[in-house]
């Protein structure tokens, strides 16, 4: 098998007789020599000088004369020039491939981005926004001049030091529309977001260390919400699992019910529940308090479960109160009369439920539906079995964690691209 | 898939593997036995 046959012309610069290559020959009319940067008019068979250079050389970091390939498409970095504006500076590299053309690659020190000239102009949708294939752009800025601070290699139009266009950016999260006017020309390019990794991939050079703190670019897209669709898909799936783990675990089932009526301001009263037989291994056991006529009262409920084989003892608190009044903002109350005091990983075994009582009135309270020394009912309901709500709120939050975070950093990111646009609002 | 997102399927595994464990355990870190941490007892309105 023969190398195909090479299509580079060699060439000695006019300017300083050092050798320069021809890539893109019948298409170049521009080309700046890599050693003095002197302009060439490429448009005669031999090459003549237009303009002498000016400036220090700058390095492109991927080398003309370099081939990549994007999408399956060979492509030979030609030229390469900078651009600068008042918000900052970026560089292009002019690629060629003989049968499908020119393409650019624009490196903003952000994000890379390869691009085309458009042979249909966008047309305006409404305000600030354009069509083009069947989407809509959003207008970016008003409009900004950008200078050529340094070029060199082979161009298919005139380009030198200093030429300056006024250029607009129409952007949908992936894509920019750039429109270039330049006298009386304009035109359009369509630049295509690239991911990291993929341009040096493509030339086989080193991986760029991420720009970190700097703002996105404007057409730059999130990289957090395609990791929201997956996490959001996994968080559903977890979420229909967890409902599932709710109706294995062990039911909820009444132990003991009891009811008795309390005296406020007495000697602590003492009574004693039981036997309660808790069936399982270890157990959730829960004591409910409801006194619904408690009125500017309180009553202290000291719970002492007690094993009655082997006498160990679990010990818990209760506070049934409620107080009401009137003061300059209106009338307020406050205090909860049914507590629920929960008990984790209580043993199997036959308990004794002791609870130490006492009531209390609150001596600054005036009001009260109840007559002096009249006894406050109380229940107690004894529960085993059923689910912590503090455990499924915890699991809950674990489970929603990671793609809530996600949707935070997905909209601070979006934020931070949009800010840079002309027409941001706070 | 990412691998972000295989690292949060695998916290899923074991987020509820342990809700399940716990359940059947009786066992939760918020089932202090209703006392509370600095005041025994009440005296009266917290707020007022």
């Amino acid at each position: 098998m023969t190398e195909p046959a090479s299509t580079v012309r060699a060439l000695n610069c006019p300017g300083c007789g050092g050798a320069i290559e021809l890539r893109a020959q019948g298409f170049t009319v521009n080309l700046v020599c890599g050693h003095c940067r002197a302009t060439l008019d490429m448009t005669q068979d031999t090459p003549s000088l237009i303009a002498r250079a000016a400036g220090a050389l700058a390095t492109p970091w991927l080398q003309l004369g370099w081939r990549g390939s994007f999408d399956g498409v060979e492509w030979e970095i030609v030229g390469y020039l900078e651009r600068a504006s008042n918000d900052g500076r970026w560089a292009e590299y002019l690629l060629f491939n003989p049968y499908h053309g020119f393409r650019f690659l624009v490196d903003d020190r952000r994000c890379w981005s390869i691009g085309q000239l458009l042979d249909r102009h966008p047309t305006t949708a409404y305000a600030r926004w354009v069509e083009y294939g069947g989407r809509n752009f959003e207008q970016f800025d008003v409009g900004y001049d950008a200078r050529v601070t340094f070029v060199v290699g082979e161009f298919y139009w005139r380009v030198a030091v200093g030429d300056t266009v006024c250029l607009r950016d129409y952007v949908r999260p992936g894509t920019m529309l750039s429109r270039e006017e330049s006298g009386s020309e304009i035109q359009w390019t369509r630049l295509d977001y690239l991911a990291p990794g993929v341009v040096e991939n493509a030339f086989g050079v080193e991986r760029r260390k991420k720009a970190w703190g700097r703002p996105p670019s404007p057409h730059e897209p999130s990289p957090h919400w395609p990791l929201f669709g997956q996490a959001f898909a996994v968080m559903i799936v977890a979420l229909l699992a967890l409902c599932a783990a709710l109706t294995i675990t062990p039911a909820r089932s009444m132990v003991a019910t009891t009811d008795v009526e309390i005296p406020i301001d007495e000697k602590e009263r003492t009574l004693v529940i039981g036997p309660l037989d808790l069936p399982y291994r270890s157990a959730r056991v829960e004591i409910s308090a409801d006194a619904p006529a408690l009125d500017n009262q309180w009553l202290d409920l000291d719970y002492t479960l007690v094993d009655k084989r082997t006498q160990a003892e679990v010990s818990a608190y209760g506070l049934a109160e409620y107080y009401r009044g009137v003061d300059n903002d209106g009338s307020w109350s406050e205090g909860d009369v049914g507590p629920r005091t929960q008990l984790s990983g209580v043993a199997r075994g036959r308990y004794d439920l002791v609870v130490d009582i006492a009531g209390h009135r609150w001596a600054g309270g005036t009001l009260s539906s109840l007559p002096e020394g009249a006894p406050i009912p109380l229940r107690l309901i004894v529960t085993t079995g059923g689910n912590f709500t503090g455990n499924v709120i915890l699991a809950l939050f674990l489970i929603a964690g990671w793609p809530l975070w996600l949707v935070g950093a997905h909209f601070l990111f979006e934020s931070r691209r949009r800010r840079q646009s002309s027409f941001y609002e706070s | 898939m990412k691998r972000s997102t295989f690292f949060y399927s695998l916290w899923c595994i074991v987020v509820i593997a342990a809700f399940i464990i716990a359940a059947f355990a009786g066992y939760s870190p918020f089932a202090d036995g209703g006392r509370p941490l600095f005041r025994h007892g009440a005296s009266g309105p917290h707020h007022k």
